[in-house]
């Protein structure tokens, strides 16, 4: 599987990059989030979570979210997580998709919750979803990120708790045993920025690199790739 | 004469068997003296000249060097220099393929011999892998380790090699070696998380055979968008 993206607490630093390209910056490193299947890659985001109650629930007053109605096109949507004893784990959709606006609890799991059922999400809607770890009376950690479900295909967002934060991965699982990056996922975080704008926000597949794709039939590392970088060397 | 005619009569199996035979395999002391003098650091600046980041680059024809093109992301210029050198050449970006991250630099005066490539389909998961490369700035570093793993993309096709070479930032471009030293690929991505050890990942040397056919692919497909763009204005 490949990565989405890693979130860190709210008032914490970035989490190291799990996986880069391996140029050597002068200022600054070059970050390919995330290359494995195995872990995610960079990612930032805001402080998004509700402050859980004493035994570790969220409170009542979260507005939960409603499934589209029965016949309308729609996509499968799968939540799983990994924290430690005491923190729980929650997916929030964003109802303003756009502005990241108006967060509604999807599901949640962790602790002596079962592992959350599916939910469907309205196909051919740009959605914006939160992954968030719950901590008690501590910072959370989230991770956002936007696309548009297809109709008809199983997503599942999987997420993990670090000490220095968390990660979060978003694939397309409807061949289960063969799971892609879902191909247009934005990560919407950023340092410093909880909501950034769609075309600021960078494509959480370009992580996907030991997977590689096709172009006109032939093997590449990166689909997305272009010349653009390249402008300054390039003789006229 | 008998035994001399039985003696001729066995020498042209023999001549084939030792044909077929694989060549002796080097020892690491030895690939690294044979291509570390083909192994070179890529040093880029902006437009002001500062440094704006470094990584390997592996010549692989005469005054020809190979890299990674993300090792020349938003460059002005770029220079390829080798330790025990005291200046730096510069170099032209000649060839270009970003969709395999591989990029070609021409370089006057670069008298350093050039490697030889492995052919992607003779490579076997197990074999001994070198990578040498310029990782954060030390030149010439050398490991160990094996081919891990052939990674595919969903057509089944190559796309990287996998190796427990340590490679580390600054190793992109770099050349991943053979126990004959010819060039299985170039040291392209690395794992640095906690969670995962000894997995780097290399873009196979095919792809740099490949080169000159793609970019001049790339660059004729763009000039008929130009052209179609043009006539549609």
């Amino acid at each position: 599987m490949n990565p989405a993206a890693t979130g860190v607490m709210c008032r914490l630093s970035p989490s190291p990059t799990p996986h880069r390209g391996l140029a050597a910056p002068a200022r600054g490193p070059r970050r390919w989030a995330g290359l494995l299947p195995l872990v995610a890659g960079l990612g930032v985001a805001g402080c998004a979570a509700p402050q859980l109650g004493a035994d570790g629930s969220l409170p009542a007053t979260v507005p939960r979210y409603s499934a589209p109605p029965l016949g309308q096109p729609s996509a499968r949507l799968l939540l799983r997580g990994s924290v430690p004893p005491g923190e729980r784990y929650a997916l929030f959709r964003l109802e303003d998709a756009q502005q990241c606006q108006r967060p509604q609890l999807v599901t949640e799991g962790g602790g002596p919750l079962p592992a959350p059922l599916p939910v469907l999400v309205a196909a051919d809607t740009l959605t914006t979803l939160d992954f968030i770890v719950l901590r008690p009376g501590n910072a959370g950690c989230a991770v956002r990120w936007s696309f548009t479900p297809k109709a008809g295909r199983s997503y599942l967002v999987q997420g993990v708790a670090l000490p220095a934060g968390c990660t979060a991965r978003a694939v397309d699982v409807t061949a289960p045993d063969r799971p892609v990056p879902v191909p247009d996922a934005l990560l919407r975080t950023a340092a410093n920025q909880r909501c950034l704008p769609l075309a600021q926000s960078r494509p959480m597949n370009e992580s996907s690199l030991i997977q590689g794709g096709q172009l006109g039939g032939e093997a590449v590392l990166n689909t997305r790739a272009t010349a653009q970088d390249l402008q300054g060397l390039i003789a006229p | 004469m008998k035994p001399h005619f039985a003696r001729c009569w066995l020498l042209p199996p023999l001549l084939a068997a030792l044909a077929a035979a694989p060549a002796r395999a080097l020892g690491p002391a030895e690939v690294f003296a044979q291509v570390s003098p083909s192994v070179w650091r890529v040093q880029t600046l902006d437009r002001d000249g500062l440094l704006l980041g470094q990584g390997s680059g592996v010549v692989i024809a005469p005054q020809q060097l190979v890299t990674n093109c993300h090792v020349l992301a938003k460059a002005r210029r770029v220079q390829v220099r080798h330790e025990g050198q005291g200046q730096a050449l510069p170099a032209r970006l000649v060839l270009w393929d970003p969709p395999r991250d591989l990029c070609q630099l021409s370089v006057d005066g670069l008298t350093a011999p050039a490697v030889p490539l492995q052919p992607t389909p003779q490579v076997a998961v197990g074999q001994p892998a070198y990578a040498i490369g310029h990782p954060k700035g030390l030149d010439l570093t050398m490991s160990a380790g094996l081919v891990s793993s052939l990674r595919r993309n969903d057509a089944s096709q190559l796309v990287l090699i996998q190796t427990s070479a340590a490679i580390s930032g600054g190793s992109s471009g770099g050349g991943l070696f053979s126990d004959q030293g010819a060039l299985l690929g170039l040291t392209t991505i690395a794992s640095v998380t906690a969670d995962a050890q000894n997995l780097n990942f290399a873009i196979p040397a095919d792809w740099i055979a490949d080169l000159p056919r793609r970019h001049a692919a790339g660059q004729a497909a763009l000039a008929a968008a130009r052209a179609g763009s043009a006539a549609s204005k």
